[in-house]
């Protein structure tokens, strides 16, 4: 339940100012999954050869 | 509290006399309905699953097919989707105004979107109670629902959609009115997890509901392997919400129970960061033995990706026991290895139903979802029984075990009433959680001897071919009914107690709450004070969470076993030589 407060002159890290960002984690989340499990997944399911019947 | 402070919060809302936060009014009453909805729905859920397991218990056989069929999607609408929804709804107004010390952005908006998550639950309940409905959970294409289920779903998704924009607008406005310091806290950062999971959830519902519903009209075709590539990051994704809120809830239970410390910050909000990112891709699980996708996509969706997912959850594993370790010692439980743990409050429910969520979650949810996880042992576990006994440990031992602890403490913090019945609520951990435990191990064992999953008669009597399981599968069907039956009285008496709280219970008296007495969590009377400074916090952090690192190493060992085990049993199926 803690905050992270920042010290007097003290910048804050790098890390902690991406995760304080909450509409870049957003966009990050979303393009993630989209673009690997989901783009990736119909891809390759409209691009599969039609069997051909025997 | 000053004069100016009370004028301050008239017409606004109050400050908690516990945990000092203000509580907007507004956010206080949205919690409210959609926790007392969460429970309604769960009831649901519950009367349906007692029917599915006096079903599948072969030896009592209780319904006929439709309604087993019709029951089985009830319990799953219900459980999986609208009593975790409907809670996770409170949880984000938790986290995000009342925690943020903020208001409600737009309360209206809010109320528009309990009405509309209301009337789309209400709608497929009916639908389904209706028989018309007969697809369960998945709705695989090309089975057919009448259109209103598609539209109630919809018009649910919509409503939690608006809740997660809410939350996020929340963030906004509590940033602008600068109404706290540096980074949000870490509880509001795991709901952040669980609202971002949440919109990519519902990004694929509406991806895949809408055509659903067009294509129940007959106005448009869908292909059914494109159904499930879709629906999946729907249907596993929601499951996801819910780890990252029952993470949250460990956490924020953590410190109100024992005064549990965070141990690393930076740890904790980069395990929350790799769910963002990764875990969502466990959806791809569930189309492993799908011919239609090749093994790129399967191995890295299943295994390279999502296992920086579970290397969060392994992280949260640890940090979480470790920082209640930790603040159990600076309280000066510092004899031996598991001084902390023994002398731990396991008569406050808020406290035992957290740490048995975790234990269930990370033994026995983690350990046998990683294992079947993985692609080539998947193979032996698909469609088994095995499957539905992993995610009852994950989302019911965890996640539904975890928002039942924190309830202990949402009645007296929230709706300002003490737990009734506190002598049941006392146990009503212990039962769930075993029950829970019994039944999910049954299934999972069943499942390895070939036990099919959503089947109504694995005897197949009168079927032109008869299948014969080992008779272990008797014994084992057995014990998962009197594991879920226990389970259930469990439920039930987590709902009784919650209805009577909330509607017929005794209000607080804050000028004594600090005396405790039934109905009073300890952490309500006396909430423990985190010190995260001074000599003796700088001894315990040398003498570190000895006994953390024990059950980490019981954890890992059992892990291996199980995981050698399977790849033995894999080996088994197709002999070489």
């Amino acid at each position: 339940m803690t905050e992270q407060k920042e010290r007097p002159g003290e910048e804050t890290p790098l890390g902690q100012r991406l995760l304080d960002r909450p509409f870049v984690l957003l966009v990050a989340g979303v393009l993630v999954m989209l673009a690997f499990y989901t783009l990736w997944g119909i891809f390759e399911l409209v691009t599969l050869p039609t069997a051909t019947l025997p | 509290m000053s004069n100016a402070m009370a004028d301050t919060l008239q017409g606004w809302g109050r400050r908690c006399q516990v945990t000092g936060l203000k509580v907007h009014s507004e956010a206080e009453k949205l919690i409210k309905v959609n926790a007392v909805v969460a429970v309604v729905a769960f009831l649901v859920g519950v009367i349906a699953a007692i029917g599915l397991v006096l079903t599948r218990w072969q030896a009592v056989h209780l319904l006929p097919a439709d309604w087993y069929y019709r029951l089985m999607t009830v319990h799953g609408m219900n459980m999986l989707i609208f009593f975790i929804l409907f809670f996770e709804m409170a949880v984000l107004y938790f986290a995000g105004p009342v925690l943020l010390n903020c208001r409600v952005p737009a309360p209206k908006v809010g109320w528009l979107a309990f009405g509309l998550m209301v009337l789309g639950a209400v709608m497929v309940d009916v639908v389904i109670f209706a028989g018309k409905a007969d697809v369960l959970f998945t709705s695989y294409v090309p089975l057919r629902a009448h259109p209103l289920f598609y539209l109630g779903v919809i018009l649910f998704a919509v409503g939690a959609i608006l809740v997660t924009c809410l939350f996020f607008a929340s963030l906004v406005v509590a940033k602008r009115e600068q109404t706290y310091e540096g980074s949000v806290p870490l509880v509001t950062f795991g709901a952040l997890t669980a609202a971002i999971i949440a919109a990519i959830t519902l990004l694929h519902g509406a991806a895949i509901y809408i055509p659903t519903f067009l294509w129940s009209l007959n106005i448009i075709p869908i292909d059914p392997e494109l159904y499930r590539v879709v629906w999946w990051g729907l249907g596993h994704s929601s499951q996801q919400i819910n780890v990252a809120a029952m993470v949250s809830v460990w956490y924020l239970l953590g410190g109100l129970t024992v005064g549990a410390v965070v141990l690393n910050e930076k740890i904790s909000r980069s395990a929350f960061s790799l769910y963002v990112l990764f875990i969502s891709m466990a959806s791809a699980h569930h189309l492993l033995v799908d011919p239609g996708l090749g093994p790129a996509w399967k191995v890295w969706n299943t295994s390279y990706a999502m296992y920086l997912a579970v290397l969060a959850s392994m992280i949260h594993g640890f940090t979480v026991p470790a920082g209640i370790e930790m603040g159990q010692r600076l309280r000066g439980l510092v004899k031996g290895r598991f001084e902390w743990l023994r002398k731990a409050p396991w008569g406050d429910p808020g406290f035992s139903g957290m740490f048995l969520s975790l234990v269930i979650f990370g033994f026995f949810g983690g350990i046998t979802g990683v294992t079947s996880g993985t692609e080539q042992i998947n193979i032996i576990a698909h469609n088994t029984l095995r499957i539905p006994g992993h995610f009852h440990v994950t989302v019911v031992g965890g996640t539904a075990l975890a928002f039942m602890a924190v309830t202990y403490y949402v009645l007296p913090l929230i709706f300002q009433r003490k737990v009734a019945l506190w002598g049941l609520a006392k146990i009503q951990p212990y039962l769930f959680g075993v029950g829970i435990v019994i039944m999910a191990m049954s299934m999972t064992f069943a499942g390895s001897f070939g036990v099919p999953r959503r089947h109504w008669d694995i005897t197949f009597a009168g079927a032109a071919t008869s299948v014969e399981f080992h008779p272990m599968v008797d014994m084992l069907m057995g014990t998962m009914a009197i594991g879920g039956l226990l389970a259930a009285i469990g439920a039930l008496a987590y709902i009784a107690i919650a209805v009577l709280s909330v509607f017929f219970g005794q209000k607080v008296d804050w000028s004594r709450v600090g005396d405790g007495g039934a109905g009073i969590p300890q952490g309500v009377a006396k909430l423990p004070k985190q010190a995260h400074t001074g000599a003796a916090v700088e001894q315990v952090h040398q003498a570190g969470t000895p006994g953390t690192m024990v059950l980490v190493g019981v954890f890992l060992t059992v892990f291996v076993l199980y995981y050698f085990v399977n790849w033995k049993m894999l080996s088994m199926v197709w002999k070489i030589g």
